[in-house]
């Protein structure tokens, strides 16, 4: 245990190498259900890829600022499907987004990662015509494009906190006959650790 | 640290592990999945399971899932199940089943060592009960092929073969659809209804004894309708919002396999390019287990009269074998007339 403690300590310490940190922008948590109502989670590191202000003239000749950025989230997550199948997967997912000086923001993205899954309650005819339980599960690929939409409070009130709701649409494969589609619909809180 | 190992451990177990035996219930509802091949195919059994007889539900299609149909109780087949228990399971290739699906063993051969397999952990896991075979249209062709294919081995106890496809030969199907268009003119006429309508139609066909062009087959279809327009009854069940909510939030299933992908397609096209041709029918007399047939009398797809012929076909004895005529259905008399199919379905068990 010490010496894992210790591992981490010096993964952290010595990983800020020029502009690249080991240790996220943001920490999302968050509710994953596929389908929405097959209970399921996702933890995200997130890391600020870049950062940058769009001015817009509004149609009275006011200018308006809209902070950019690309992100980089990094996911674990799974989730349980009852009778059917227990997801588990990483994704890493490439974003964009674009917020408003209130802090609304909305970003899209695109990932692609690994999922396993586990069967239930499987059973398999042996040669000598006896039935045994067996694990089943398989290995896939995945990519995932989705939407989100929420709200960052550092930007107005300087809150380390944001909410967002992310639908997204995920795809595992191969699967017969190329893939399998599936649904999650994230809503979930980012904590900040550092700024950009 | 050992703590945390301990609980990984226990939760990965809670998601594997199966049960030693499955309960025997009035009520019910498991669902587990059978491996064979490669491919883990889900078996949903409902019902009655203390009766120790258990109904093998073969869908159609080729390439139709069965679990979302059971979910939603399309086939209307809770009465039966409130005596005995029914099995439903989707084919290899379709719906939920899972894992490495080849389109190579996409056949007919595949799919009777998948339903051997599933019959075999039945009997494993309820203790012995005595199972049964239900199957619709193409369902009932992949039936009498598992029957004749396993003979003497499958243990199947009977067969309900509810307006079942075993003809796969579109000429001689066009034959049969023929004289179904001659009886049902000439039993309109002698009912006195629409009598200037059906006269022509029989002499219509009386003209066009081989119906083999589009031309006729459209004229043929136009004496009798769509499902629903006419004489054929309506065989569409309209699916009520809460109810699509349900299958697609609060079941078993995940709805993008089984309703938004191609996989049935293919699937029906591998099976259709294999059995196009065919005809079970000569080899019927090999089987000689207790059969009913439920047919509807406006069964436009797979004609009674044909049914009838399947009935005559087969090897078992005339007390053993059964051939019901809905007055009142189609190609699916568990849609136009649940209640009579699902009273002679639990009567024609009950005797055996």
């Amino acid at each position: 245990m010490h010496k894992l403690i210790f591992s981490l300590f010096v993964i952290i310490s010595t990983s800020s190498w020029g502009q690249f940190s080991i240790i996220p922008h943001n920490v999302g948590i968050s509710y994953a259900g596929e389908t929405v109502t097959h209970p399921g989670g996702k933890l995200s590191l997130m890391y600020n890829l870049a950062q940058w202000n769009k001015v817009n003239k509004s149609q009275r000749g006011l200018a308006k600022t809209k902070r950019r950025n690309t992100t980089l989230n990094v996911n674990f997550g799974g989730f349980y499907h009852q009778r059917y199948q227990t997801g588990i997967f990483f994704l890493p997912e490439i974003e964009f987004s674009e917020s408003n000086k209130k802090g609304w923001y909305w970003a899209a993205g695109a990932g692609a990662g690994y999922m396993r899954t586990i069967i239930p309650d499987t059973y398999e005819v042996q040669d000598d015509g006896t039935v045994e339980a067996v694990n089943a599960g398989h290995n896939y690929g995945m990519a995932s494009i989705y939407f989100t939409y929420g709200k960052d409070l550092f930007i107005q009130n300087k809150k380390p906190w944001r909410f967002f709701l992310k639908p997204e649409f995920v795809m595992a494969f191969p699967n017969f006959p190329t893939l399998t589609g599936y649904f999650l619909l994230e809503v979930g809180v980012a904590y900040k650790l550092r700024q950009f | 640290m050992r703590l945390f190992a301990y609980i990984i451990l226990l939760f990965g177990l809670s998601l594997t592990s199966c049960e030693e035996n499955f309960n025997l219930e009035e009520n019910t509802n498991t669902q587990f999945n059978v491996r064979v091949n490669g491919v883990e195919l889900p078996v949903l059994v409902r019902g009655n399971t203390a009766s120790k007889k258990i109904i093998l539900f073969i869908n159609s299609g080729p390439g139709l899932s069965s679990l979302d149909h059971a979910h939603l109780d399309l086939m209307n087949f809770k009465t039966i199940e409130s005596s005995y228990a029914i099995a439903y399971y989707d084919q290899r290739g379709t719906g939920n089943s899972q894992g490495t699906i080849s389109k190579g063993l996409l056949n007919l051969k595949q799919y009777s060592e998948d339903l051997f397999d599933i019959i075999r952990v039945l009997e494993t896991k309820y203790e012995q009960p005595e199972i049964f075979l239900m199957s619709h249209g193409f369902g009932s062709y992949l039936g009498s092929f598992f029957l004749l294919s396993y003979e003497g081995s499958n243990n199947v106890k009977g067969w309900i073969n509810l307006d079942g496809s075993l003809l796969i030969q579109e000429s001689k199907v066009w034959e049969y659809k023929h004289t179904f268009l001659v009886n049902i003119a000439n039993e309109e006429i002698s009912l006195g209804k629409d009598i200037a309508y059906w006269t022509d139609a029989l002499d219509w066909a009386i003209n066009n004894p081989i119906i083999s062009n589009q031309a006729q087959k459209d004229q043929w279809r136009s004496y009798l309708g769509n499902p629903g327009e006419f004489i054929i009854p309506s065989e569409q069940r309209d699916l009520l919002t809460r109810e699509t909510f349900d299958v697609v939030f609060n079941s078993s299933y995940n709805p993008f396999p089984a309703l938004w992908s191609r996989n049935g397609k293919i699937t029906a096209e591998r099976i259709s390019e294999e059995v196009n041709g065919t005809n079970l029918i000569p080899e019927l007399s090999r089987l000689t287990l207790p059969t009913l047939n439920i047919w509807g009398r406006y069964d436009d797809i797979v004609p009674p009269e044909l049914g009838d012929d399947i009935y005559n076909a087969l090897g078992t004895p005339n007390a053993d074998k059964y051939f019901e005529v809905l007055l009142n259905s189609g190609h699916q008399p568990f849609v136009n007339e649940p209640n009579l199919v699902s009273q002679k379905v639990v009567d024609f068990i009950g005797k055996y």
